[in-house]
């Protein structure tokens, strides 16, 4: 154990030669300082992001198994299920772990609007935020079909009608995102391209911005 | 910057500042202490969320569906190839001169699976040009080990694979 100590000790000396990274480390994460007036309530938007990254994991995972094929879709999840030691588990945690998510970011901005935090100079915070939000009830929507059974079906199906409403072109948007008239194959590779990569994608963009504005313009300092 | 608003460094104490020796090292043991317990706070998390990982990298329990495969001998038409899938592997039988036989469909060179020319009576494999007889012994090729002969037995003029 202190060999081992040691061993971590002196990769930090030789990284620190060359790197002088203590400082940078220290300084963002370990010393980092907060302001004394920031409640526990501060610490919704992070626990959304610990859950966005548990969600990539098993996400990951899941992946290993899943088959968006609607021949095959259904077997998978539930040999995921049944079959893949844990897998009970992983494809739980994913599940709730969405569900808890948008928990989470609704009471993230029911802070940040009950505490006024979205005026200048972070008015672009408020925004990304917004494109997160939707981001966010995306992926749970996109992810909502994927197991393919009777709810995910007809979920999708109410889900999709939505757009209709638009004017004029509301019937074109409905076609587009359902791949054609019916919820189809087709739907569900669409909805799982967009679940795993385009949709991920697009919040982690606008994540990194979030972040970068707030290293950049400071926590709001309520009174 | 105002001390007030800001949490104080972890090395500044709300104790008096006392410099006696024994203060000194009393608050470095309970330091220590401290950062044990999370150390082993922190390895219980770990094995915690490592568990059910490594497990979901274990192979899945796969439900036995080695069954037996049947075919009556009727639907043998000569010098045609049928191709089965045997547990995840690709057999295939033939008829030629009223004599049937089962081989492994992997060709022994690398393991593509072998196509049946019924004018030649011979296997030919589309990786790497090796071909095979109809009794599975190589004609031709990169190899020189013969297709893998599959048992089979003959009930009742049913071709019975297990």
């Amino acid at each position: 154990m202190n060999r081992l100590i040691e061993l971590l000790m002196l990769i930090r000396k030789e990284l620190d030669d060359r790197f002088d990274l203590t400082p940078v480390v220290q300084k963002n994460l370990t010393h980092k300082q907060v302001p004394r007036t920031l409640s526990w309530a501060g610490c919704f938007g992070g626990l959304a992001f610990l859950i966005f990254m548990i969600q990539v994991f098993t996400g990951i995972l899941l992946l290993m198994y899943y088959k968006p094929d609607p021949e095959r879709a259904w077997d998978s999840v539930t040999f995921i299920k049944s079959n893949v030691p844990m897998g009970w588990l992983i494809q739980r945690i994913h599940s709730v772990g969405a569900n808890m998510m948008i928990a989470l970011v609704f009471l993230h901005m029911a802070r940040v609007v009950y505490l006024r935090i979205f005026r200048k100079p972070r008015e672009l915070h408020w925004i990304s935020g917004s494109v997160l939000l939707i981001a966010t009830t995306m992926m749970a929507f996109t992810g909502y079909l994927l197991p393919w059974t009777q709810l995910s079906y007809w979920g999708a199906k109410v889900g999709t009608e939505i757009p209709s409403a638009v004017p004029l072109l509301g019937e074109l948007i409905v076609v587009l995102i359902r791949r054609g008239e019916n919820i189809s194959g087709e739907t569900l590779g669409f909805f799982f391209a967009m679940h795993i990569w385009v949709i991920p994608a697009v919040s982690v963009l606008m994540m990194v911005l979030h972040f970068l504005m707030i290293r950049r313009t400071g926590i709001s300092r309520p009174l | 910057m105002n001390n007030n608003q800001y949490n104080q460094g972890p090395d500044s104490c709300a104790c008096p500042k006392g410099n006696s020796p024994a203060s000194v090292s009393g608050r470095r043991n309970r330091r220590g202490f401290f950062h044990a317990c999370f150390a082993l706070l922190t390895g219980i998390a770990a094995c915690i969320v490592a568990f059910p990982v490594f497990s979901f990298f274990r192979l899945p329990k796969r439900i036995n569906t080695a069954r037996k495969i049947t075919v009556p001998v009727a639907d043998l038409s000569k010098d045609q190839a049928l191709f089965f899938d045997r547990q995840g592997t690709q057999i295939v039988l033939i008829d030629t001169a009223g004599q049937p036989k089962v081989f492994d469909a992997a060709c022994t060179h690398l393991g593509c699976l072998v196509t049946w020319d019924q004018n030649e009576h011979v296997f030919h494999c589309p990786c790497h040009g090796a071909v095979f007889d109809d009794k599975g012994q190589v004609v031709k090729g990169p190899t020189n080990v013969p297709l893998k002969k599959i048992d089979f037995e003959i009930k009742n003029n049913v071709i019975v694979i297990s």
